[in-house]
């Protein structure tokens, strides 16, 4: 009996190394449990196995960027209540739908993957360029989309993917861009003006064939009747 | 009692190999992995490199062994670039955070925070990051349609040519060869010959009659059909015994 015991027990020791694996539901009951945190999850959600190596964490910011970093990847998201006494786990494509905080001050940009809505004053490029350049840097369930009037960026998606973003918009939108947005203007109308058809008189004339037909047989039947006109009048004697 | 013996073993053989990597004077001791699985590299370097390290368990279930073999004592530094270098050969990224890092497949780490570096400033590292390069020139468009080839699978170049600016997403060693290439494009001598490459071909474009610019353009959108009908052939391929 005393056999099979010791067996089992380092069967498992052996099996586990030093790795804690750990339900991603459960990190979060354990996690709302020790901060004192209420927390709802969606129906939909699937819970998932997380593997811990390495030095253990216990720092609440790093236990909870963890949690909100392994949802995104996984296709969840967390939003956070106003209070910060309770937050909520859904599908991230859920999140658009959400009444997320509205952030428009960088330094209160949370540290994690929870998810917000930014909006941000774009300076010097048009807001609905930026829109178009930046939606491949979204994460798979985060928007951007411009305000329409106010040459404004509003961004919903994690936390830290929008300081990504921040960061980029800040290195595109300098002063220098509307001197180099005119000349790439000027640039580009320099070439659509060479590359435009110019037909010459004989091209045109080829394709129109029968309006032209049509157009000369006229101005020579006026000519015609003009000459006929000062013929007679020359035989009759007025002129 | 042969049992026994065989779960000891394994026991003992489990401890040998977490006590692998070894530090003296701050260097990290030459080491050796071999046909390790990727799970127990991870272990062996976050230990060493004392990192708490999180990732998806199914992730990792299907990775191939690591063989790594490290004749000299080397820095941490450099163990940490032996570790994104592993990790990138199993399609793999490393998320660094303040506690440690996250690892994840790298087509899933273009949606997290990578940090963004102006040019020149860009680290020599297997991990990837986000670079950007203001061009001096207006002609972004071109360099990145030439490039493309050469970025890394999940890799990205995007130009934003109001700004003058060209973003690219790959491990800061691509994006070193990226800069050199794009120094060397980015001069007044190229530049030129772009311009009269392109008075060039507008010139040309204005000889043509309505009738041609049409023919070329449905000549395009057959060879970007065939383009794509390839593509398609090559990721869904059809069995070689499908007959009809």
């Amino acid at each position: 009996m005393l056999k099979i015991i010791i067996t089992f027990l380092l069967t498992i020791t052996a099996l586990s190394i030093n790795a804690r694996e750990i339900s991603f539901i459960k990190m979060i009951d354990e996690y709302a449990k020790n901060y004192k945190l209420s927390y709802s999850i969606s129906p939909g959600v699937k819970d998932f196995e997380i593997t811990l190596r390495g030095r253990k964490i216990d720092k609440q910011e790093d236990v909870f960027k963890i949690i909100t970093t392994m949802g995104a990847l996984n296709g969840l998201g967390v939003a956070v209540d106003k209070s910060g006494g309770y937050f909520k786990i859904l599908s991230g494509k859920d999140m658009r739908e959400e009444d997320l905080s509205i952030l428009t001050d960088e330094k209160l940009i949370p540290d994690n993957y929870q998810y917000i809505r930014f909006i941000y004053n774009i300076r010097y490029l048009d807001s609905r360029e930026i829109v178009r350049g930046l939606r491949p840097l979204m994460s798979r369930y985060g928007r951007i989309r411009d305000d329409g009037i106010g040459n404004k960026v509003v961004m919903i998606d994690t936390a830290k993917n929008i300081l990504k973003i921040l960061n980029v918009i800040k290195t595109l939108d300098i002063p220098e861009t509307r001197k180099y947005a005119e000349e790439l203007h000027e640039f580009n109308e320099e070439f659509q003006k060479l590359s435009e058809s110019r037909e010459g008189f004989l091209n045109v004339l080829a394709k129109q064939h029968a309006l032209f037909i049509i157009l000369f047989s006229l101005i020579f039947l006026i000519i015609g009747f003009m000459i006929r006109g000062y013929m007679i009048r020359r035989i009759e004697g007025g002129l | 009692m042969k049992t026994w013996f065989f779960f000891m073993m394994i026991f003992l053989s489990s401890i040998a190999i977490a006590n692998g990597l070894q530090i003296k004077d701050g260097k990290v001791l030459p080491f050796e992995f071999k046909n390790v699985s990727l799970e127990v590299a991870i272990e062996e370097i976050s230990n060493v490199l004392d990192l708490s390290v999180a990732y998806n368990k199914s992730d990792l279930k299907e990775k191939l062994p690591v063989t790594l073999k490290v004749v000299s004592a080397i820095e941490k530094e450099e163990l940490k670039e032996y570790f994104f270098r592993i990790l990138s050969m199993h399609n793999m990224s490393y998320l660094e955070e303040d506690f440690g890092g996250i690892i994840m497949p790298t087509r899933n780490s273009r949606d997290f925070y990578i940090p963004l570096y102006e040019g020149q400033k860009t680290p020599d590292t297997n991990n990837n990051v986000l670079s950007s390069y203001r061009m001096q020139y207006p002609f972004g468009g071109m360099f990145i349609r030439n490039m493309r080839p050469d970025l890394s699978r999940y890799g990205r170049i995007m130009d934003f040519p109001k700004a003058r600016s060209i973003l690219i997403y790959d491990t800061g060693k691509k994006i070193q060869y990226f800069l050199a290439s794009l120094k060397e494009f980015d001069t007044k001598e190229n530049f030129d010959r772009y311009i009269e490459k392109r008075k060039e071909d507008a010139i040309k474009e204005s000889k043509k009659s309505k009738e041609e610019k049409k023919i070329a353009m449905l000549e395009d959108q057959i060879k970007e059909l065939e383009m794509s009908s390839k593509k398609s052939q090559e990721i869904n391929p059809t069995p070689k015994n499908d007959k009809k």
